[in-house]
């Protein structure tokens, strides 16, 4: 693992040393950037495969950081402070995909003969950003809660208090609605889910 | 429905990058043996690796760049808000004064206007329109924005 991946590994315990002593108050701006280093990539993939969407990810980034700069709370440690972190990048990945929703709704037809060019650009863009992969398609295909749950278990390895910490569920549910989203995304990657119990 | 007890277990190997050759012979015959385990893995080793993939491709912009743009992005919370303060300060301030000059130019002279009309009144909004403007800057030197 490189070493970019360790320090950008969030939630994951591998960098917990990282920041603990500056882990308490609001941030000044040496102990912001920092933090920042640890966590922003991390804090973009969530919100690109949350969202299915890496240019808004690259916008929401932003949005996330300042939010949770503005909001100055004070943190009980480092772990804490992440958590925080993705609580807010999940409540903004929420409101955009919302919106999307409501844009998609309201979208313009294309002319499909006029954009061609343009339309074969974002192929290959998508292409190479794995859109056609079967992950992207199963993660696609999920609820957004769904998405936010087996990333943050599998991906990021958070426990299950965490994670109902982050996405604001009860504690007591997060091993049910994993379980149920684990087996569907198991199906649609074509591995029949196991029969209940 | 309920899952196995030793799946975090076995996805933190699998996260560490110690699955399957880095791990005891005990967790590996358990997965061969668990469902549940065997799922978890399948689904832990496609993230996981989707993400180191994301990781090493991620473009995220320097945090210097980040914390500029957020103090500007500050500052220009902070003066709208400031210039809300004062747009309603303002607003205030000119119906007080038009209240004020209706009672003295409707009044046959000065001292007829304070002696019919009240006394304290006009001095309490001559002393408005006069300090509110004084309060709203301290208000907005003291506030922490």
């Amino acid at each position: 693992m490189t070493h970019d991946l360790v320090m950008n590994d969030a939630l994951t315990g591998v960098d917990s040393r990282a920041g603990t002593d500056t882990a308490h108050g609001p941030m000044d701006e040496d102990a912001f950037r920092a933090f920042y280093d640890r966590t922003s990539r991390a804090v973009w993939v969530y919100l690109a495969r949350v969202t299915g969407d890496r240019q808004l990810a690259d916008d929401l980034l932003q949005e996330v950081f300042y939010r949770f700069f503005r909001a100055r709370a004070t943190h009980t440690d480092e772990a804490h402070r992440r958590n925080s972190l993705f609580c807010f990048a999940t409540n903004i990945a929420r409101d955009a995909n919302r919106r999307k929703v409501r844009t998609r709704h309201e979208a313009v037809p294309v002319d499909l003969e006029e954009n061609a060019e343009v339309l074969r650009v974002d192929a290959r863009v998508a292409e190479r950003f794995e859109a056609s992969t079967d992950l992207a398609r199963a993660m696609a295909t999920l609820k957004p809660v769904q998405r936010e749950m087996l990333w943050l278990a599998y991906a990021l390895g958070s426990s299950h208090a965490e994670i109902a910490e982050i996405l604001g569920i009860r504690s007591g549910s997060v091993k049910i609605l994993l379980l149920r989203a684990r087996r569907k995304m198991a199906a649609l990657l074509g591995r029949p889910a196991r029969e209940k119990r | 429905m309920s899952e196995c007890t030793r799946q975090q277990e076995i996805v933190a190997l699998v996260r560490a990058g110690r699955w399957p050759d880095g791990c005891e012979d005990d967790a590996r015959a358990h997965v061969a043996a668990c469902a549940d385990c065997t799922e978890s893995v399948q689904i832990a080793m496609l993230l996981t690796d989707d993400y180191r993939a994301a990781l090493r491709t991620a473009r995220v912009p320097g945090s210097g760049l980040v914390w500029w743009r957020m103090q500007r992005r500050a500052r220009e919370e902070a003066a709208r808000n400031a210039a809300r303060v004062v747009t309603l300060v303002q607003g205030i301030c000119v119906v007080l004064g038009i209240a004020l000059a209706v009672q003295i130019l409707g009044a046959e002279n000065l001292t007829h206007a304070f002696a019919r009309w009240n006394l304290p009144l006009i001095l309490g909004l001559t002393l408005t329109l006069a300090l509110a403007p004084a309060v709203v800057a301290v208000y907005l030197a003291l506030s922490g924005d």
